[in-house]
């Protein structure tokens, strides 16, 4: 799906859930909902209450300001993960405040969360999900389920030429964000 | 068609991914479906504010204009330039109650509007209200003049406050209760828009 169309359609959909469209709404929860919540659960470091009070919180939060939704800045996954990002931090500070106080131990490092080296499964996880949605749909289907480009083109009603560019800007965007991660030297911060 | 390049291109260069990196988190039992009829009662609730919305302006905008119909309907004689002589009483007048203070209000202070002033600038605000109240009846009752019995309504009413606009009195003229129930419909459209300004 190119930008345009993309955006097109992100517009017209938004503007139906303005207008109480409850079959617009649930047809942008279905298309994100799991990629959301890989997306926390990542970030949440695999802790499955903390990712279900994130994910939760962050469809009440698109529900309520879905005005503030801009389909020409960027797609619906990348204005939720914003969302959960600032949730996330949120969170985060108060875990790690109650850790602080739990330890006795005052965090002089000046960071937000305590730092961690994530390993390879952990690596990918995250940079899968950091991804714009479509990518780390045609990555999935490429390297996931072991899919052909023609397969993938077939399915999604495409041209073999535009699945094979899509491929190919998602693995630079992956490889991109997979640098990123080894210039931190694995460290989120 | 798989080309060459696709087939042998992996995702990272010189480095195998193990398969456990695809594997997704399982999402809870009933945490989609729960969040999903949550979400869209959201939904479903941002239309009734906008349907609550539209029909209180569309309330207002109808009370507005049976207002400003009545104030431009075709006008009956004008009231008397000079005082009225004193014994000639008008046709048709409603008894007026007693507690309105009607009497207070002689045709010849109503063609007198200096000295109605006057009395009113020397009355205590309960005695204000009497006046205007009583002046604007008579403009309308005795004379038809809507534009001077609107007048004395619309000091009534900024004398009163917003208290007294939701107060049903079976005194009040056909004018001055169409102006009660305008100014308490401005009132809660402006409400409902400061709270769904909030609320979004």
């Amino acid at each position: 799906m190119d930008t345009e169309h993309r955006t097109r359609e992100e517009q017209g959909l938004r503007a139906a859930v303005i207008a109480g469209d409850e079959a617009a709404w649930r047809a942008l929860y279905e298309t994100y909902f799991d990629s959301l919540f890989r997306y926390v659960h990542v970030r949440a470091g695999r802790d499955s209450q903390r990712t279900e009070e994130v994910v939760q919180e962050c469809w009440m939060t698109a529900v309520r300001r879905i005005r503030s939704f801009d389909p020409a800045r960027g797609d619906f996954g990348c204005w939720l993960r914003g969302i959960a990002d600032r949730i996330l931090l949120g969170q985060t500070r108060r875990w790690a405040r109650r850790l602080r106080l739990a330890q006795s131990a005052p965090d002089d490092t000046g960071r937000v969360t305590p730092a961690e080296r994530l390993d390879l499964v952990d690596r990918v996880a995250w940079v899968l999900t950091s991804l714009p949605h479509t990518y780390e749909k045609v990555l999935r289907a490429k390297y996931e389920r072991q899919q052909a480009v023609a397969e993938i083109a077939q399915e999604w009603g495409r041209s073999t030429k535009a699945v094979e560019s899509l491929l190919g800007r998602a693995r630079s965007a992956f490889r991109d964000a997979w640098a990123g991660l080894d210039k931190n030297d694995g460290i989120i911060q | 068609m798989d080309t060459h390049s696709d087939r042998d291109e992996g995702l990272l260069d010189g480095q195998e991914l193990p398969c456990e990196a695809w594997l997704s988190p399982q999402v809870p039992a009933g945490l989609k479906d729960s969040l999903l009829y949550r979400t869209t009662a959201g939904v479903r609730t941002r239309t009734r504010r906008r349907r609550a919305l539209v029909v209180g302006g569309l309330v207002a905008a109808y009370a507005a204009g049976l207002t400003t119909a009545f104030a431009l309907a075709g006008r009956a004689p004008q009231a008397p330039q000079e005082p009225l002589v004193s014994s000639v009483e008008p046709q048709e007048a409603a008894p007026p109650p007693a507690e309105s203070g009607q009497d207070e209000v002689t045709p010849a202070l109503l063609g007198d509007p200096e000295g109605f002033t006057l009395l009113l600038v020397n009355s205590p605000v309960e005695k204000q209200a009497r006046l205007l109240k009583s002046a604007g009846d008579k403009y309308l009752n005795d004379y038809g003049d809507i534009q001077l019995a609107l007048n004395c309504y619309r000091r009534l009413l900024a004398l009163q406050g917003a208290a007294n606009e939701e107060t049903a009195d079976s005194s009040d003229t056909w004018l001055l209760r169409s102006l009660k129930q305008a100014r308490v419909l401005d009132s809660q459209e402006k409400l409902e828009d400061s709270n769904a300004q909030e609320t979004l």
